[in-house]
């Protein structure tokens, strides 16, 4: 089964910030309710992220670097995941995220 | 060849080499064209990474208390928007995109990582050096780059 998450549309139109307590469109929020249960699920995810105005990194490193912390196996992610970016310039933002996941995994296994 | 073979010969002549010397126009007007939007691109860019440096700059002195709320959602449009525009300046070259997107993460990690966004952050003055570095590093990064694309003369589309 594969679920599409549109950002803008089934998350927040303005995702931005790292805590709950940063605001309705803040990056934990949108790991812990939306891609850490399909995830144990095993679904398939595409994440589209387009519409978007744009993406702060806070927000990407809590909601996809996190998945790391919650202990999600990265060879999951990698199975699972798959970004959908076509806006101008947006591709950029995919491999932020990528890069974002394999810091945490490196920081996860020295710690 | 008679008087009137000459002058059939003569306008053929005529008209392939207005049809050349157009084809020729042509080219070199829309080449000239493609060549000043990527300039306009290049300043267009340096412009949006100072409005961006002076507002991330406010962004991280004024404390959370004091800020516009809508700046941190202002900050990363912008940033996307400059994606945007170096995205299409560089479509036609990765070697130079890649550089350029090297440099504009950077840019965007200087500002956006961390607590950005947090409601209990406070003021960091040490991230505006590291903030004017990058958006300085990038603006010459897009300068460069520029100057290694292959010139829109010699383009076959």
């Amino acid at each position: 089964m594969t679920t599409t998450i549109k950002i803008v549309e089934d998350f927040h139109p303005l995702p931005a910030g790292r805590y709950v307590a940063d605001g309705k469109g803040n990056g934990t929020t949108f790991r812990d309710d939306y891609l850490v249960p399909a995830l144990e699920k095993g679904e398939n995810l595409i994440i589209d992220l387009d519409g978007a105005p744009g993406y702060p990194s806070s927000f990407l490193e809590e909601a996809f670097g996190g998945l790391i912390r919650k202990n999600v196996q990265p060879e999951l992610i990698r199975k699972l995941i798959e970004f959908k970016a076509s806006d101008p310039g947006f591709q950029r933002y995919v491999s932020k995220i990528w890069a974002h996941i394999d810091r945490a995994i490196t920081v996860n296994s020295a710690a | 060849m008679g008087f009137i073979g000459t002058v059939f010969a003569s306008s053929i002549g005529f008209i392939l080499a207005r049809l050349v010397t157009g084809w020729f126009d042509a080219k070199f007007s829309k080449a000239s064209y493609l060549e000043t939007e990527r300039n306009s691109d290049v300043e267009r860019a340096g412009r949006l990474i100072d409005d961006i440096t002076e507002a991330a700059s406010n962004y991280w002195t004024t404390d959370i208390t004091a800020i516009l709320p809508t700046l941190q959602y202002q900050i990363p449009a912008d940033i996307a928007e400059l994606g945007g525009i170096t995205a299409n300046l560089f479509v036609d070259s990765t070697n130079c995109l890649s550089a350029v997107q090297t440099d504009l993460d950077r840019f965007d990690d200087a500002i956006t990582a961390g607590e950005f966004g947090s409601a209990t952050r406070s003021q960091d003055f040490s991230k505006i050096q590291a903030i004017r570095t990058c958006g300085s590093t990038l603006k010459t990064q897009i300068r460069r780059q520029r100057r290694n694309l292959p010139p829109k003369w010699f383009d076959r589309r």
